[in-house]
């Protein structure tokens, strides 16, 4: 190694600044609470957890007079943003504010520590006694805090609810905790809870009605691999994407999009050294990967209703549409429909985000060939078929070169035409960089796509073109 | 539960009693005195049974061994000893009495009071308690987590799943900056600390990139919007660690870099953020183009026939196809889906704990089956099991037998039993049988059993017919019940070794033929007769001297010819005893009607001599003397005449049963 230097400033504080999510807020106040729960208020790490959640208030608020924390059926809002992740992960501070009848925490710009300290307080107060005290927003008052209101919950109206955004990221964010719960609790032989994938698979669906090109530009990003939160999470939101083609109604929807979160759970039961070994594995070792279905179907086998069919799928999603895979089915002559529908996004997906050595992930255009070679054999061909349809024969993030020599990023899938998305241009054939356009080659007919190119030999970053949301 | 897990469970549970007993009557008072005692005897039992007890402690539960123990009293405890800032507690199987009460009391104090006197850990070192050891959550003032706290996440690291909470605890220290992330480097398991000398510090490296490695995992796990910044103080935190680790850990990631992404990964980032003075020779090594295995060089011409031609809607698929599968998920195609499933999952299981659980979820959804009247497919999911009964592995073969074992021996037969009384004369009739005949190696003692508690006769009579369509290689387990002392069991046993014919049977139905009840050895006659070897008809003699005058005259009356020749010395001892009333005339008639009818020579010298006699004075002497002169003429070769008496016998009793 060269002579070392001391490192510089920036690379030591490595605190990189970056955009406060609104979630943010609860887990502030969560942590703000559990900190004066321990060492009292006068302690410095609380006054600590305080600047923080301070400052992160502060962000969030940016020049605005106030901002509103509502819960609704066990969900928080900022304003009308729901914030899943948090719904999921804060489960505890979610009950504290219901048994104190606390609904709506408004909080005004100009906020001083103090109050936020006053307010943790009452949030730590025993439910019975701030009841006694003549209830949560009477203790404010008691305390003489002004810039944070608290009331009872309002239940939401029609209108109010279908105002309500859910950003995809979020949902993304919630999924991929989810996954890493159920992993953790199938790991550890401990009964599966599936309350907060079903909550995260009926979120998905609920962006799937409303906006169906969102959801693919969360998962057009693909730097991860088939081991990871992200491809259960992905897989998951490919096949209700399917589902949605193939017209399903919603109970069956939700349940492949739980049987897609859990189609790998029974790598759970491989060995760590395995799943995660970065290089080709053996013949022992593949064959012991091999055996992950077989796992998933034993984790699963409890599941009750419908639930059921994610224990088929898991057993059944690399079983291939003629049976040449594995395991070995004896009962069936075909994989039953939705392990069929997991296994061509599961192929997909784990083709085009491969992050192994000696494997590169494959173009998403190229992967979508190769899902149509396999039609027949490999994959149900009506579903391969219907899988091309869903995301286009260049899937949403796939850069792709124009025939007038211009370079561009796919940005929706053609409605009508599959070889015709709207695209954005990025660079003239001159290799100038433009202001990004879109192109909607269905209508534009006099252009169109010669080849897909990879994101990394095209030198695009393609995940701030994709950024999705509100 | 695990029993350790369980062991653990009551140990807490225990704990949480004796400590509230502390604060409620503090020590001498016997009562805490008690409750210490017991605690002490559960803690002797799991030391000896898994060594010192040892537990992370969370905010409403207790892991032990990576399972959360949460149960009401259990979590009441765990945020107890959380508010007191405790995160790991480990009791030693040296505690002593004394040690116990300490603690215990030590435990119960206020929290503030706890802070006051300088925490847990302090007081019980204060008090020389030394087999009892807590871990404390001890933030500093710039919020960094103690090093033995860093420790145990990296432990948890490299050889566990993570909890949520694990996991979270680690993403703050990712996020909080390179300094954190630098401690979390330095404090992998077994990892020597700076002051090591060189000879082990490619080992140190090596352990530092193992860390390393799983925090790309954890890192690859965030959501692609916060890993930037998690990199960012990974990449910086190799970038404060001292030489010569530095050294050889740059080594070894440049090292690995063709074959590992996480050495790639890591090596781009420290480009990215300026850092290439880390990397060897300060720039990136040459990586090998990574193989797009199974790529097709162009997109398949397949492609154009998605295209809609003109005017063409561009939903796909044909709408059949949605409906026809999409549809069909209701409960009991669902319920169908599983159970085949599950077939498949029993056959593709190696190991056997799992093997076995799988078989008896499988057995718990036959019944449902049954309810809803899917015999088909129950048919089938019966087929399935038995194949894998039937095929060569032994633990697969073990296992699916004794799954159909408990399916025939249990309340599933008396439902499928029910369904076939229920639906005779029925398609579904068919369909339970064949259920039946999957199930017919482990069912003839289960239907042997149903007959003795069944008392229904059709039933009886549709099991005994059941258990002769799937008996015949079960004839010693049927004749195992042919003793029992009700003797309506021994009369089916006798019916369906008949039915079933087998030769083995003989010896068994003998055994019965003199069975006191009358019933039982007429069936007995009955079923030697259907069998009717030489050695049944052997057996048959006895019956000549059984009490009840109809089997005697059946017996004869059925008799072959090799079965009179078994037999004739009885039968001749019969036609030359002297009878001066005739009170045997109707025997010694069907003797006789018996001898003409099998044309056995060797009968000719007692016949002829009943034939001569003279002086008969009664009736009934003088016919036996006519059907002995008929008899004599039929063995003779002549027909016996049309008024004979002879053929009056033979139609009168009839022949076979």
């Amino acid at each position: 190694m060269s002579e070392p230097s001391a490192p510089t400033a920036h690379e030591v504080s490595g605190r990189n600044p970056r955009r406060v999510r609104p979630g943010e807020i609860p887990r502030a106040l969560s942590r703000a609470r559990r900190t004066a729960a321990l060492y009292g208020a006068t302690h410095p790490v609380v006054e600590q957890t305080m600047a923080e959640a301070l400052r992160v208030i502060t962000e969030v608020l940016d020049g605005r007079s106030s901002l509103t924390i509502g819960i609704h059926d066990d969900t928080f809002f900022l304003d009308n943003t729901v914030l899943l992740e948090e719904s999921l992960a804060l489960s505890s501070l979610l009950l504290d504010l219901k048994e104190r009848d606390i609904g709506v925490v408004e909080i005004r710009a100009g906020l001083e520590p103090r109050e936020l300290l006053r307010f943790v307080d009452v949030l730590n107060l025993r439910a019975a006694e701030v009841h006694r005290l003549g209830g949560a927003p009477a203790c404010m008052e008691q305390r003489d805090v002004r810039h944070i209101a608290v009331g009872r919950a309002q239940t939401l109206l029609r209108g109010q609810q279908a105002r309500a955004r859910v950003d995809p990221r979020d949902v993304y964010r919630a999924g991929l905790r989810a996954v890493s719960e159920l992993n953790y609790e199938a790991a550890k032989g401990a009964s599966i809870n599936l309350d907060k994938s079903r909550r995260v698979v009926t979120a998905l669906i609920d962006i799937l009605t409303s906006d169906r090109v969102a959801l693919m530009g969360v998962i057009a990003l693909k730097n991860y691999d088939e081991d990871t939160c992200h491809h259960a999470v992905n897989v998951c939101i490919l096949a209700l994407l399917m589902a949605s083609r193939l017209q399903f109604d919603r109970a069956l929807t939700s349940t492949l999009g739980l049987a897609a979160l859990l189609h790998d759970i029974g790598k759970t039961r491989i060995p760590r050294e395995i799943v995660t070994k970065a290089g080709k594995l053996t013949a022992e070792e593949q064959a012991v990967m091999k055996r992950h279905p077989v796992h998933g179907a034993h984790l699963l086998r409890d599941l009750p209703g419908q639930g059921k069919l994610a224990m088929v799928v898991a057993f059944e999603h690399h079983a291939n549409y003629d049976l040449s895979g594995y395991p070995r089915m004896t009962t069936k002559s075909h994989p039953h429909l939705l392990a069929r529908i997991v296994q061509v996004v599961d192929s997909f997906d784990a083709a085009t985000s491969a992050r192994r050595a000696y494997r590169r992930p494959m173009l998403p255009a190229l992967a979508v060939g190769f899902i149509l070679d396999g039609a027949g054999t490999v994959f149900d061909p009506v579903l391969a078929k219907v899988f091309v349809h869903v995301l286009g024969v260049y899937p949403v993030g796939t850069v792709v070169e124009l025939d007038t020599g211009d370079l561009a990023v796919i940005r929706r899938p053609g409605e009508w035409d599959v070889m015709r998305p709207t695209v954005s241009v990025l660079r003239t054939r001159t290799g100038t960089s433009v202001d990004p356009y879109d192109v909607d080659l269905e209508e534009d007919r006099e252009r169109f796509i010669v080849r897909s190119l990879d994101p990394t030999d095209a030198g695009v970053d393609v995940a701030p073109l994709l950024a999705v949301g509100p | 539960m695990e029993p350790k897990a369980r062991a653990a469970g009551s140990l807490l549970r225990r704990f949480g009693v004796a400590m509230k007993t502390h604060v409620l009557y503090p020590p001498p008072n016997p009562v805490a005195d008690k409750t210490t005692t017991d605690l002490l005897e559960e803690l002797r039992g799991y030391t000896e049974a898994y060594g010192p007890f040892a537990a992370r402690v969370s905010k409403h539960a207790f892991i032990v061994d990576g399972v959360a123990l949460k149960d009401g009293a259990i979590s009441h405890l765990a945020f107890h000893l959380y508010t007191r800032k405790i995160m790991h507690l480990t009791i030693l199987p040296a505690a002593s009495h004394a040690e116990l009460t300490t603690c215990l009391s030590l435990l119960g104090k206020d929290r503030r009071a706890l802070e006051a006197d300088g925490g847990v850990g302090h007081l019980l070192w204060q008090a020389g308690v030394e087999s009892v050891k807590v871990a404390e959550m001890a933030f500093e003032q710039t919020g960094v987590l103690q090093a033995q706290a860093s420790s145990e996440l990296a432990d948890l690291l490299v050889h566990e799943w993570l909890a949520p909470d694990d996991r979270e605890r680690l993403m703050d220290l990712l996020r909080a900056g390179p300094q954190e992330v630098r401690a979390l480097l330095l404090s992998a398991p077994d990892a020597p600390d700076d002051s090591r000398e060189g000879g082990d510090q490619r080992q140190q490296a090596e352990q530092v990139y193992q860390v390393l490695r799983n925090l790309d995992r954890l890192i690859l796990d965030e959501p692609f919007e916060d890993q930037p910044q998690l990199y960012a103080n990974l990449t910086a935190a190799l970038a404060l660690l001292e030489e010569p680790l530095q050294a050889v850990l740059a080594g070894t990631l440049a090292a690995r870099a063709e074959d590992d992404p996480t050495a790639t990964v890591v090596l781009d980032q420290l480009a990215k953020h300026r850092l290439t003075r880390l990397i060897p020779g300060g720039v990136l090594p040459t990586r090998r183009p990574g193989a797009q295995a199974d790529v097709p060089p162009r997109l398949p011409g397949d492609i154009r026939g998605l295209m809609p031609r003109d005017g063409a809607s561009s939903t796909p698929g044909p709408p059949e196809y949605r409906l026809s599968e999409a549809g069909s998920t209701d409960e009991a195609a669902v319920m169908r889906e599983a159970v085949a499933t599950l077939v498949d999952v029993l056959r593709s299981e190696e190991d056997e704990r799992d093997m076995q659980d799988i078989a008896g979820v499988l057995e718990g959804y036959l019944p449902w089956l049954v309810d809803h009247q899917e015999f088909g497919f129950l048919q089938k999911v019966l087929g399935g099991i038995r194949d894998a009964a039937s095929g060569p592995s032994g633990t697969l073969k073990q296992s699916a037998a004794r799954l159909l074992k408990n399916v025939a021996d249990g309340p599933l037969l008396a439902s499928l039993l029910e369904a076939l009384w229920r639906g005779r004369d029925t398609d579904p009739e068919k369909e339970v049988r064949a259920c039946l005949e999957v199930l017919r190696e482990w069912l003839v003692s289960p239907l042997m059993h149903v007959l003795t508690m069944e008392p229904r006769a059709g039933v009886r009579a549709m099991v005994c017919d059941l258990i002769v369509s799937v008996g015949r290689d079960r004839v010693d387990d049927i004749a195992s019940h042919a003793t029992h002392e009700r003797w309506y069991l021994a009369r089916n046993a006798a019916n369906i070794l008949g039915r079933l014919g087998g030769p083995q049977a003989v010896a068994h139905l003998a055994r019965l033929a003199g069975h006191p009840e009358y019933r039982v050895r007429r069936e007995v006659l009955d079923a030697l007769l259907r069998i009717g070897t030489p050695e049944a008809e052997v057996h048959l003699a006895m019956y000549l001297d059984d009490p009840d005058e109809q089997l005697r005259m059946r017996v004869l009356e059925t008799l072959s010819e090799a079965g009179v020749r078994q037999v004739l010395p009885k039968l001749l001892g019969l036609l030359d005893r002297r009878d001066l009333w005739n009170r045997h005339f109707e025997i010694r008639q069907q003797v006789i009607a018996t001898l003409a009818r099998t044309r056995v020579h060797e009968a000719l010298p007692s016949l002829r001599r009943i034939a001569r006699r003279r002086f008969l004075f009664d009736r009934r002497g003088r016919a036996l003397r006519r059907l002995a002169h008929d008899a004599i003429a039929t063995i003779d070769g002549q027909e016996p005449s049309p008024g004979s008496r002879l053929l009056l016998v033979g139609k009168n009793e009839g022949n076979r049963p």
